[in-house]
């Protein structure tokens, strides 16, 4: 989850940044390779972004790729006050709203393939199962919780994202966010117990 | 907090920790790369004259109807009220308020707690 202590040490934040700042101004430049190079270091982070707000895979490599047009139309625009890294995922979180009021947020109940892809951790066949509906339940209590604080938790579960990203990302302050996944995280708890007891409950007809 | 939430939370973390990312397909940077590039190369021209057209209109009803507003308050401060002084205000009125019931009907454009 995200903190202060989470994030990668100054030195190597300072060389990414470094790096990110001569990306941006050979993009400015017209270098189509350094435009692709700054899409490859950003994408896997933006389309999480945009991932975790839609909850629709099949629709994330468009919007990702939207951010980065919307991105380089703006570049000019880039005044370096936050990182390169917070200002697209603020774009790519943007992008992921509007898509989220085009579809009249119909999406929020569109199923998660997430539970589906996390079978790398070494567990045995039961342990696995298990595990793989304990993870369902805490999908599905996520899934219920309204955006203002699913959207600030997810993000915080982001490791390359601190509460001054998020943020910045929200447009809110860093106290707010904290609130808000702090919040989010109570409420999760209690939506957690509610489908717990609601799955034992229908287990016990079977 | 009970023993069963103190259970609940570690696992909550741990669940949310392990979240998939979303990777890009191959060839995904070099194509929207190359998209941004065709894109800057072909300014639309067209789309930037009508929207600064736009713009301008905005701009110069909203200064027509600010002015109108203006002198039908003075009007109505110095106590010479006419039925159209009154409509203007309430028309400005009600476009504040058709301004705020668009806004609160986008609860997503702010999040806040």
């Amino acid at each position: 989850m995200a903190s202060e202590g989470d994030v990668p040490t100054l030195e190597a934040q300072a060389h990414a940044e470094q790096a990110d700042a001569e990306l941006v101004r050979r993009c400015l430049a017209g270098d189509q390779s350094a435009c692709a190079r700054l899409v490859s270091r950003h994408a896997r982070m933006a389309g999480t972004v945009i991932w975790r707000a839609v909850r629709n895979r099949e629709l994330v490599e468009d919007l990702c790729q939207e951010t980065f047009l919307r991105a380089f139309r703006s570049l000019q625009s880039f005044d370096g006050r936050s990182r390169l890294s917070t200002w697209i995922c603020s774009i790519a979180h943007r992008v992921a709203l509007d898509e989220l009021r085009r579809q009249g947020r119909t999406v929020r109940f569109v199923a998660d393939e997430a539970g589906e892809q996390q079978s790398d951790d070494g567990l045995g066949l039961l342990d696995q199962i298990v595990a793989d509906e304990e993870a369902d339940r805490v999908h599905a209590a996520v899934n219920t919780l309204p955006e203002r604080y699913r959207l600030p938790l997810l993000y915080a579960a982001l490791q390359e994202l601190g509460y001054d990203d998020i943020a910045t990302m929200l447009a809110i302050p860093v106290g707010t966010v904290k609130t808000l996944v702090f919040r989010g995280k109570a409420l999760l708890r209690e939506r957690l117990a509610t489908v717990g007891g609601a799955a034992k409950a229908g287990g016990g007809h079977r | 907090m009970n023993q069963r939430d103190q259970q609940e939370e570690p696992l909550a973390d741990a669940v949310l920790a392990r979240l998939p990312e979303w990777q890009p397909p191959a060839g995904f940077a070099h194509r929207v790369a190359a998209l941004a590039m065709l894109e800057k190369d072909h300014t639309p021209w067209a789309a930037l004259v009508l929207r600064a057209l736009g713009l301008a209109a905005c701009v110069s009803i909203t200064a027509w109807l600010g002015g109108e507003t203006f002198s039908a308050a003075l009007r109505s401060a110095e106590g010479q009220q006419s039925p159209g002084s009154v409509s203007w205000m309430l028309a400005m009125a009600s476009l504040v308020v058709a301004w705020r019931c668009v806004r609160r009907a986008r609860p997503l454009s702010r999040i806040t707690s």
